[in-house]
């Protein structure tokens, strides 16, 4: 025992250095699975606050853009609303959306992450979808009273259940980290043909988003042989490094759907 | 002794806000991501006490995580080239050895340029090495050098321009 200690007191440069490392090696492996420590990310006090502080300045550089893409959206709204109108269907999916700006973004990384000015106090929950204008952006991972933290589809851990426009069929896009422009589409099975220019949208299988939102474009489509599906390579209709303003989905029969869903397994 | 901590909390500000609020928002080409708050740790007093240094450095890491959402990566790999520093600078100017005394700095006018150069280089580039690493946690070894050498190279000459810019006048 004594041996021990006075092999410690001797290394403590080497004993400190172990010990700092596990430290920093247990939050990056706890980081990897579903559950993510509490304090140390971008939802708590300090950090959102200084995020906030900043994108306050910055939004005053962009409000000529903002203006623009406002007065586009309201007119497309209007379009939708007169389409409405004559149609009279109500929608499979009663969805309510909460409008949020985004305070800190970030594409460089391999798991992007994006911190949202709304939180818990706003009516915003884990789990919940987030999209934007031009498609979807990621599924909110983290909340705290004010803000909250978004895992963005730029991440290697997201993946989003997504069909082809034109046939519906199923497939599932993730991110292999590379370019911020461009995803990856699996499980298109070999004998659909596809077509460069084809349009991805969501699939509303998840209800975590509506049916129907434009993701991406179909830009370079791989086929290996002995392979079943094909590898494709779209391209993003959203920049998301310009992105601003999104729109939190808040799907009001989700909780209904998936009860029923795990009775069946019962 | 009390100026002197002041002067490195005022530059551990200055560091952290430049990385956070500037760097961390430039991105080029899809792979160009400088971290050049590592400077920091380069410019430690070489008299600091080991354990000293680990713990700075892993505080340094763990602030910049914080506001990257990165968790750990970047503590890991600061916490690294905070052990191996010392060990760094003794091997390229072994003259140090006999200075160790009182509070001397690292700075390029003590050292040259030349072995500044070759101090930043090798800790820099162990540190995004070990930094992409975790961040990508696969095996991927391409991808890994494609992310570390450009990005190593944008962190070099940041970390060179701002010794020579803000702290090469002897205070």
């Amino acid at each position: 025992m004594r041996n021990l200690f006075l092999f410690l007191s001797k290394n403590q440069n080497l004993v400190l250095f172990i010990i700092l490392e596990s430290i920093a090696l247990s939050l990056v492996i706890q980081n990897n699975s579903f559950h993510r420590s509490a304090f140390i990310n971008s939802t708590n006090g300090v950090t959102s606050s200084v995020f906030k502080t900043v994108s306050n300045i910055n939004s005053y550089f962009s409000l000529k853009e903002t203006n623009e893409m406002l007065l586009q959206e309201n007119a497309k709204l209007r379009s939708t609303i007169s389409f409405l109108g004559t149609e009279n269907k109500p929608s499979e999916f009663p969805q309510h959306f909460i409008p949020s700006e985004i305070i800190n973004n970030s594409v460089s990384s391999i798991n992007n992450y994006i911190t949202l000015d709304k939180g818990s106090v706003d009516g915003v929950k884990k789990g919940m979808g987030v999209i934007s204008e031009n498609g979807v952006v990621g599924i909110v991972k983290e909340t705290s009273k004010n803000f909250s933290s978004v895992m963005s589809i730029l991440n290697s851990k997201s993946r989003i259940s997504v069909e082809l426009k034109k046939n519906n069929h199923l497939a599932s896009l993730i991110w292999e980290g590379e370019n911020y422009r461009k995803g990856t589409v699996n499980e298109i099975p070999i004998h659909v043909k596809l077509f460069k220019g084809d349009t991805i949208v969501t699939s509303g299988y998840s209800s975590k988003f509506p049916k129907q939102i434009p993701i991406g474009v179909i830009n370079k489509i791989k086929t290996r042989e002995n392979q079943n599906f094909h590898e494709v390579e779209i391209i993003f209709i959203e920049d998301f490094k310009e992105l601003k303003y999104v729109n939190i989905c808040n799907s009001l029969l989700e909780k209904e759907k998936i009860t029923l869903e795990q009775n069946n397994n019962e | 002794m009390n100026r002197y901590i002041n002067k490195h909390i005022a530059r551990f500000i200055l560091i952290v806000s430049i990385q956070i609020l500037l760097l961390n928002n430039i991105l080029f080409i899809g792979y160009v991501n400088p971290y050049a708050y590592i400077l920091f740790i380069i410019m430690l007093p070489i008299s600091i006490s080991k354990n000293q240094l680990l713990i700075i450095s892993f505080f340094l890491g763990l602030f910049i995580d914080m506001f990257q959402n990165s968790m750990g990566s970047h503590a890991f790999a600061c916490v690294l080239i905070g052990y191996l520093r010392n060990s760094i600078l003794i091997f390229i100017t072994p003259q140090i050895r006999n200075k160790k005394q009182g509070t001397i700095e690292y700075s390029i006018k003590e050292f040259g340029l030349q072995s500044a150069i070759i101090y930043t280089t090798i800790i820099t580039f162990i540190h995004h090495l070990i930094l992409f690493s975790l961040e990508i946690f696969q095996f991927k070894p391409f991808y890994i050098l494609l992310k570390t050498i450009p990005s190593s190279i944008c962190s070099i000459l940041l970390i060179i321009t701002f010794q020579y810019l803000f702290f090469n006048n002897k205070e």
